[in-house]
């Protein structure tokens, strides 16, 4: 697969333009979904299958701020293990306790608008992570040398927020 | 055919030819077909003009019926009438064990993994049952229309497992239907309403039909339709109302013990009646035959239908609650509400859905008729009836797709809500020194644990050559096409052996067995099989003359060299001169290979191109008018 800001014609960067980003995968779905070569005979159908999953396996990198910074380290030759790299940094690894223990325990005690409240200080905890990735990887060629961790950090809180999602929305169901 | 036909030589061979396709709405209660004429969209209805056919196929040791007629049988003869066959498609014997207990018909769960239906013709498959009605379908289309269809767009449910669309597919070929494209049903109700047309709208689609309640949600932006979230009760539908209606009127008549299927069958009959009847007034007159033969006879009014109703219209909200916060939406972020299915006819529906969405819903094409006339639509786009439209339907995945790992876990490969098509890849290793082999299990769905999910296929790369513990490794790849069927491949990297799956055999039925069905079929009785590979061979080869034609003409002379170019038009020639005998069809076969091996690089260059052109923003239209 080619690399997924080449697919795009998008600068190499961890900002990315959404607006633009999204204009185009559109464009390009617009123009290479398989259902436009249905009566093309089957080859040009497969491949344009083939094409058409590259295109939106790029977009869901680009789109992703995670997968995105991973992607970036990557491409600089920095090896990820998604399962088993996790971060070194103390601070961070007791704050990631704090932050479960206080979602177990308002799940456990069904207080829904204790989790509105968390979820909305996470949002924030989030947006911070994700800055600290952005200052990590300013320059995409060499990003600094903590950037994995911050990146880990950043993938903690998706995935938290993530699994609050599912917990209001198992509270919310059961209401 | 039309008799005259006049062609200017180099030009498309006839530029005016409408390409005959339709949309099937391919129900769990009934099904329709409808189809674009001269602009127009509508179902088509059979002899007696009635478009919907019941989803019911009665078979007898003399041959089969399907709808209507075949619906007068369930009284008289269940064991062999089959109606609700969309639960069993695609399902394994112990998913349908579940059911069968509400199932009149006998099942066979025994020997083979796909159950099987007794009766009087025979042990059927969900398949086989599907594609009688799917054939009934295209004889009514291809009678009405003159002609033989070129495809057909088929709807299924937004949260069909691969192992339904599969099955839906597979009988979509038995009943000899070529399919451009299996669509989702709430995308073809949106469709249908011309909300594709707008910039950007997020839509709920509100579906309750006699035995199903869906709900879901999609999101248009720039004329791509994605399904952000679904859900429902696949037991929740109009059938319950009329359930709790009978409940009442056996209470109102003193007949709370009754049960002779044949007297709570009228009941339920009267029910079903009283709930039409209160769409347009607000009380009505209920008779109810008692065991003595005496009759009681009551009213009832749209009050006491909405109490009766509300229990299921409340299931139904908390379902549109839920999938609400699992496309992470507020109720205001709805911009448009689609009604779907004859249940939401009930005036107390439609005012429960615009209570909770706080809006009008779109109500304004019949709702048992809206989804076929959206498939319709896109077969009409697909068919290649439209060059001009721009619009693509991007389907997301239903359920997420994994492999089990140690200790019955589930590591998710493609989670839910991709958008597909989609390739992706995992890396994993052996755990044995030695190890030669390494089963592999595919399950789709959410849970962690393997069990709790829907196993997909079972099956083992062997061949690898021994090396210590966790050295292998294997490259496992989940490929997902436009119709959200998966195909699966696994390949040890070091030394490149490789095993690969089309999703089928721990549910689904093998090639085998859909070709032993189609020698079986009462249609390829009818009809030679070999003339009909050889029809098939004629379609194709046209299909790609026509294509291949029309990219020379545009682009051959900016992507091809001139010894390319003339490979590639010797293999076309020879492919057109095996089409123009029209007898074999393996050399046609064969032809049309050749010209697919001596055009890869020119589709593939034509490809790069048109991705160019997507990204310097010029659209599809003028693309096509160089086409």
């Amino acid at each position: 697969m080619n690399d997924p800001f080449e697919q795009f014609d998008l600068p190499v960067a961890f900002e990315v333009d959404r607006q633009q980003l999204d204009e185009r995968f559109r464009r390009l779905q617009a123009e290479l979904h398989p259902d436009r070569f249905v009566r093309q005979g089957d080859q040009a159908r497969r491949m344009a299958a083939s094409v058409a999953a590259d295109v939106n396996e790029a977009y869901a990198i680009l789109a992703d701020d995670y997968r995105r910074a991973v992607h970036l380290l990557e491409r600089t030759g920095v090896d990820f293990d998604p399962e088993r790299d996790t971060s070194q940094n103390i601070e961070f690894i007791e704050a990631q306790i704090e932050w479960r223990e206080r979602l177990e325990e308002a799940a456990a005690a069904r207080d829904s608008e204790a989790l509105e409240v968390a979820g909305g200080e996470l949002e924030q905890a989030r947006a911070a992570a994700r800055a600290k990735v952005a200052e990590a990887l300013k320059d995409p060629e060499a990003p600094a040398e903590d950037a994995k961790d911050r990146v880990l950090e950043l993938r903690f809180f998706d995935r938290l927020l993530d699994e609050m999602k599912r917990t209001r929305r198992n509270l919310a169901a059961a209401e | 055919m039309a008799l005259l036909q006049i062609t200017e030589p180099g030009a498309d061979s006839a530029p005016h030819q409408r390409h005959l396709a339709a949309g099937i709405d391919l129900g769990t209660t009934h099904s329709l077909v409808a189809t674009v004429r001269s602009g127009e969209v509508d179902t088509l209805p059979d002899e007696q003009g009635r478009h919907i056919l019941p989803s019911v196929v009665h078979y007898a040791a003399d041959g089969v019926t399907v709808g209507h007629a075949a619906a007068e049988h369930a009284a008289d003869d269940p064991h062999n009438t089959i109606a609700s066959v969309k639960r069993l498609i695609g399902r394994g014997a112990a998913d349908v064990a579940t059911l069968s207990g509400e199932l009149p018909f006998r099942l066979k769960t025994g020997e083979s993994s796909v159950p099987r239906i007794e009766t009087a013709a025979g042990d059927k498959t969900a398949v086989e049952v599907s594609a009688e009605i799917l054939q009934t379908l295209r004889a009514r289309a291809e009678a009405t229309l003159g002609d033989e269809l070129e495809g057909v767009v088929i709807t299924v449910p937004a949260y069909f497992d691969d192992a339904q669309r599969q099955a839906t597919r597979d009988a979509a070929q038995l009943a000899g239907l070529n399919v451009f494209r299996l669509i989702s049903e709430p995308t073809a109700a949106a469709v249908a309403y011309g909300l594709d047309q707008g910039e950007e709208s997020t839509i709920a689609v509100y579906d309750l039909g006699g035995g199903t309640f869906d709900i879901s949600i999609l999101q248009l932006r720039r004329g791509v339709f994605e399904v952000l979230a679904t859900g429902g009760d696949s037991a929740l539908g109009g059938d319950d109302i009329d359930r709790a209606i009978a409940d009442w009127l056996l209470t109102q008549a003193g007949m709370g013990g009754e049960t002779d299927p044949q007297r709570l069958r009228r009941v339920l009959l009267a029910a079903r009646h009283a709930k039409e009847a209160l769409t347009d007034v607000a009380s009505t007159t209920v008779e109810v035959v008692r065991a003595d033969g005496s009759t009681w006879s009551g009213e009832m009014d749209r009050d006491t239908l909405v109490e009766l109703a509300r229990p299921l219209l409340e299931r139904t909200m908390t379902a549109c609650r839920q999938v609400l916060a699992d496309a992470g939406l507020e109720k205001d972020g709805i911009d448009e509400v689609v009604l779907v299915g004859g249940s939401t006819r009930m005036p107390a529906v439609r005012e429960a859905v615009e209570g909770y969405f706080g809006r009008t819903p779109r109500a304004g094409i019949d709702p048992d008729r809206v989804v076929a006339i959206g498939a319709a639509q896109q077969a009409d786009i697909l068919a290649g009836n439209k060059p001009d439209t721009e619009l693509v339907l991007l389907d997301v995945i239903p359920l997420s797709l994994g492999l089990e790992t140690m200790g019955g876990l589930v590591e998710f490969i493609v989670p839910r809500n991709t958008t597909i098509p989609v390739t992706r890849a995992q890396e994993f290793t052996t755990f044995k020194d030695g190890q030669t082999a390494m089963s592999l299990h595919v399950v789709q769905g959410e849970r962690d644990v393997v069990d709790a999910n829907r196993s997909l296929a079972r099956f083992t790369l062997s061949g690898i050559p021994p090396m210590v513990a966790g050295a292998a490794r294997i490259r496992v790849t989940f490929q997902v096409d436009a119709d959200g069927l998966l195909n699966v491949t696994a390949r040890e990297q070091t030394q490149g052996v490789e095993a690969h799956i089309e999703v089928k055999p721990s549910y689904g039925l093998t090639d085998a067995e859909i070709e032993q069905m189609l020698r079986d079929s009462a249609s390829s009785a009818r009809e030679d099989m070999e003339a009909r590979r050889l029809r098939e061979e004629l379609v194709e080869a046209d299909r790609v003359l026509e294509a291949l034609d029309a990219a020379l003409e545009a682009d051959g002379d900016r992507y091809l060299e001139p010894e390319e170019r003339q490979t590639i038009e010797q293999a076309r020639d020879a492919l057109r001169a095996e089409r123009e005998k029209g007898a074999d069809p393996d050399a046609i076969e064969a032809a049309r290979k050749r010209v697919e091996q001596a055009s890869e690089a020119f589709v593939a260059r034509r490809m790069n191109d048109s991705i160019r052109r997507a990204l310097a923003g010029h659209n599809v239209s003028e693309y096509d008018a160089g086409n």
